[in-house]
């Protein structure tokens, strides 16, 4: 096992290279100055030439890029081009913030996708099922800037359950568990939002596992022996069913750190996907590399994750 | 069979902690109720370098305006005429020094006075060969800062402390232009910057922690959540004070999504809500207790030529083209009324606008058509479109970005409008704002013909900076000496130190600007801001409700 988790991770090293380059290329090629944002009366040439100097763009690209890999190799994701402060202050603000909602909207999913996908594959074709089925259509054609409006307009102004934007209450003066609480009343409703689109996806994904399972020779085997159909379904059915789902989850995790662009921008809440949106339109690449770059190697860990986890899972896996 | 149990735990966990939060959060609303606080909010989030010498966002200056005071403000004919931390100030007759008198109560939020020792420290720090700002424009004129600045003196020769609340500058020439221009006005602290490396300030406590600016305003900020809230308090310091001001004990700035924002205005959940589109000011008309208010913005839109192009560089044909466009239209269709048609360069708020000049930047097809013919743009082969003097089919190429609504749809219409005179035009898809400016900024750049984009302006009416042959801003690259002359003219002739002389020369200039067509102006649009009537003492003018300095007066029923 521990053979294996070092040469998966030493294989995603070319990765990590490979997709800076390609990044760093396609940032280079795409139309768009970082300093054309600086579109000002007031910036006169030895200012943008200065500026230039300052970020290194006077140089030619590779030596820009060589220049930011060993930057980025030591820790230092370097100085935003935008905002002037350094991007390892502005990730770590956010960072948090992102990952408290990535997590809670993946517990959404998992508590809500897994019990529906099986009560739909319990009864196929039935009006549960049906209704279930449309619901899901419903929720994954919707985007979430709709849902995160909807929610808002519903929980936030009509009822008042929920706070409508931000991830924490202003100059409240909370500290200890009354922050933390306050802190997950602010972030239900994007997590909601976030996860509507999953739970569609995921119940169909536990439906149609379940469905599968229940046809097994081994779920008829069972049967036959006498078990209960609620045993029969926890023991036999569940556990081989859930295994796919795994996979899904090692994408989850990686994909936990990049944020949510609409829905963050929708509800105020200030995580990485807000940063990353703004950086994409003011062509701060330095942010954009950052970004990108821990979005990757997060997936890239996520899914080694998930191979790690299928061992655990399914007995038939075996890591030497 | 763990597995379900698990799950079944956390979610009633989830559950209740939410139920729990439910009622944290009804709480607190009741503890707030005591201090006087209002809410406002912007549509994009802050960058979060609170200092007046290296902000750089529009959302930074909205907190900047309320902590830090400035050595004077600008009243609504653009002036500077409003003392703030300096008590009065005297200009030689011939606009070459200035003599600048503070007043003694002024205080940092810390406690420690305000002198003139601190304005001098911000004028060096702007003025730093070190410093990563934008602004050395605002000390340039100061003499000897130019030798400062490239590392050649120690001192600013222009600089005179006479005593701690009096100073005296010296400028390199006299210079008509308005004393807002010639002097950086907004001080920082110099007991907590002084020693600093300049180069990274960006990157200090003192300009992103909330517990470490110091501040000079009415207000001080109390707590900075990135991207998400800025919450300012009561500045016990400011040297208004003691007259009760301001009247609020809180203000606070929230980002938020416009469509939300108005939502939430609507469930008077915010107090006050900045520039709103023009769409959407019907649907906040029909509001209960809310107040909108308007005015015209000090910025405006304009379509660029290229005139070193040879497709445009006979000006007779960009004179065509700005009589062929109907201004009028988008300011009653697009804008729907909520802006202002644009003659002028000059502001029509400012004390220098000359309305007589708006006769002749009028919508006349038949005048371009005129003008295309005498330039020889004749349809030789009747296609309905005119072909260049040599006979060769004429088109020309309109590129805008995205982002601006109002900016977009303006781009079919001038399309329409310029077609109908007879020049074939080819409407470009509409780039990325970031793509589309680094092109027109391109020094070497031959592909690009027109374009639409914005100029935010200067309350000096100055068009040095944006129109003058050697600006760094005039991508129309516009080079007319006749222009440059008459602009040195009215900064530097012994005319232009009185306000009616400079409105005369500026009055010239203008007319040489609208002959030469370098751009067509097309209109300002309105600042549009909202608010609810329980907060009262809001005043507004081109800066909006939210900008006016008004807010040390704002109060809530």
């Amino acid at each position: 096992m521990v053979k294996y988790v070092t040469r998966r991770l030493l294989g995603t090293i070319p990765m990590i290279v490979l997709i800076s380059i390609i990044l760093f290329t396609l940032l280079q090629l795409a139309p768009g100055d970082p300093l054309a944002g600086k579109l000002d009366q007031h910036a006169d040439a030895n200012y943008i030439a200065k500026l230039k100097e300052d970020f290194g763009l006077d140089k030619p690209p590779v030596e820009q890029f060589f220049f930011w890999a060993k930057n980025f190799v030591q820790g230092n994701f370097g100085v935003s081009f935008d905002k002037k402060v350094l991007v390892q202050d502005l990730l770590s603000e956010r960072i948090g913030k992102t990952v408290f909602l990535g997590v809670v909207a993946l517990i959404f999913t998992y508590m809500i996708a897994i019990p529906l996908g099986i009560l739909s594959a319990n009864k196929p074709y039935s009006k549960l099922d049906y209704t279930l089925t449309s619901a899901s259509f419903i929720g994954f054609s919707m985007p979430s800037f709709f849902a995160g409006l909807l929610l808002i307009y519903l929980f936030g102004f009509q009822l008042g359950w929920f706070p409508y934007s931000g991830s924490e209450t202003e100059a409240s003066g909370y500290e200890g568990l009354e922050y933390l609480m306050d802190r997950l009343h602010h972030v239900i409703l994007p997590a909601m939002t976030l996860a509507i689109i999953n739970i569609a996806q995921y119940n169909r994904y536990v439906r149609a596992s379940v469905l599968d399972a229940k046809a097994q020779d081994y779920t008829r085997t069972a049967r036959s022996k006498g078990l209960s159909e609620s045993k029969v379904l926890r023991k036999h059915v569940l556990r081989n069913a859930l295994i796919p789902l795994v996979t899904l989850f090692g994408i989850d995790l990686g994909l936990l750190l990049s944020g949510a662009i609409i829905t963050e921008t929708i509800f105020g809440f200030p995580g990485v996907g807000q940063l990353y949106i703004q950086s994409i339109t003011t062509r701060d690449y330095p942010v954009v590399m950052a970004i990108t770059m821990m979005t990757s190697m997060a997936v890239l860990i996520g899914n080694l994750i998930a191979d790690i986890l299928y061992a655990f899972v399914d007995p038939r896996i075996k890591y030497d | 069979m763990k597995k379900s149990k698990i799950g079944i735990l956390s979610l009633a966990v989830v559950m209740g902690l939410s139920v729990f939060a439910t009622a944290c959060g009804s709480k607190s609303s009741g503890d707030g109720a005591k201090k006087k606080s209002i809410t406002a909010t912007m549509n994009s989030t802050f960058d979060g370098k609170f200092n007046p010498g290296l902000y750089d966002s529009v959302y930074d200056a909205y907190i900047l305006d309320q902590t830090f005071a400035s050595l004077w403000k600008q009243d609504e004919k653009l002036e500077t005429s409003i003392p703030d931390l300096a008590e009065s100030w005297k200009e030689s007759e011939k606009k070459d020094a200035v003599s600048i008198k503070l007043r003694k109560d002024a205080k940092w939020s810390d406690g420690k006075p305000l002198t003139v020792d601190d304005v001098i420290f911000t004028w060096k720090f702007i003025a730093d060969k070190e410093y990563s700002g934008s602004r050395f424009e605002y000390v340039e004129s100061i003499k000897g800062a130019k030798e400062y600045h490239e590392g050649k003196a120690k001192d600013i020769e222009g600089i005179k402390k006479v005593d701690d609340y009096n100073l005296e500058v010296t400028f390199e020439k006299s210079d008509a232009r308005d004393i807002s221009t010639k002097v950086f006005s907004t001080p920082m602290p110099k007991h907590i910057f002084e020693g600093k490396p300049v180069k990274t300030l960006e990157n200090d406590p003192a300009v992103k922690k909330a517990e470490n600016i110091v501040t000079s305003g009415p207000f001080t900020i109390k707590e900075i959540k990135a991207g998400e809230f800025v919450v300012l308090e009561k500045n016990k310091n400011f040297y208004g004070a003691a007259q009760g001001k301001p009247k609020l004990d809180q203000i606070v700035w929230k980002v938020l999504q416009e469509d939300v924002a108005i939502g939430a205005l609507k469930e008077g959940k915010v107090d006050m809500v900045s520039r709103i589109k023009p769409s959407s000011f019907e649907t906040i008309k029909g509001f209960k207790d809310v107040e909108l208010v308007e005015d015209t913005d000090l910025g405006y839109q304009y379509l660029g030529f290229r005139t070193d192009h040879p497709k445009l560089s006979d000006k007779k044909v960009r004179r065509a083209i700005a009589y062929a466009i109907n201004r009028e239209q988008m300011v009653t269709g697009l804008l729907k009324g909520h802006g202002t048609l644009l003659s002028t360069p000059v502001s029509p708020k400012s004390w220098a606008y000359n309305k007589d000049l708006d006769a002749d930047y009028s919508f006349d097809p038949a005048k371009a058509k005129a003008l295309l013919a005498e330039a020889g743009y004749k349809d030789t082969n009747g296609d309905g479109f005119v072909e260049d003097p040599s006979g060769k089919p004429y088109v020309l190429s309109l590129e805008f970005p995205k982002g601006n609504q109002v900016r977009e749809q303006s781009a079919k219409l001038i399309r329409e409008d310029i077609e109908k005179v007879g020049i074939k035009i080819d409407l470009k898809q509409p780039k990325d704002f970031a793509a589309l400016a680094e092109t027109v900024q391109q020094k070497a750049d031959k592909t690009m013909e027109m374009w639409l984009m914005g100029w935010t302006t200067d309350v000096d009416p100055n068009p040095k900076n944006i129109y003058g042959s050697t600006a760094e801003s005039n991508y129309y690259r516009w080079k007319s000496p006749e222009s440059d002359k008459s602009i040195g003219v009215s900064m530097y002739d012994q005319k232009a130190f009185t306000k009616e002389g400079r409105k005369a020369l500026i009055k010239d200039w203008t007319k040489i600007f609208q002959q030469d067509s370098p751009v067509v102006l097309l209109y300002s649009q309105n600042i549009i801001d909202a608010y609810n009537k329980r907060v009262t003492g809001v005043q507004y003018d081109y800066r909006g409700a939210l900008g006016h300095p008004s807010f040390v007066d704002w109060d809530v029923k």
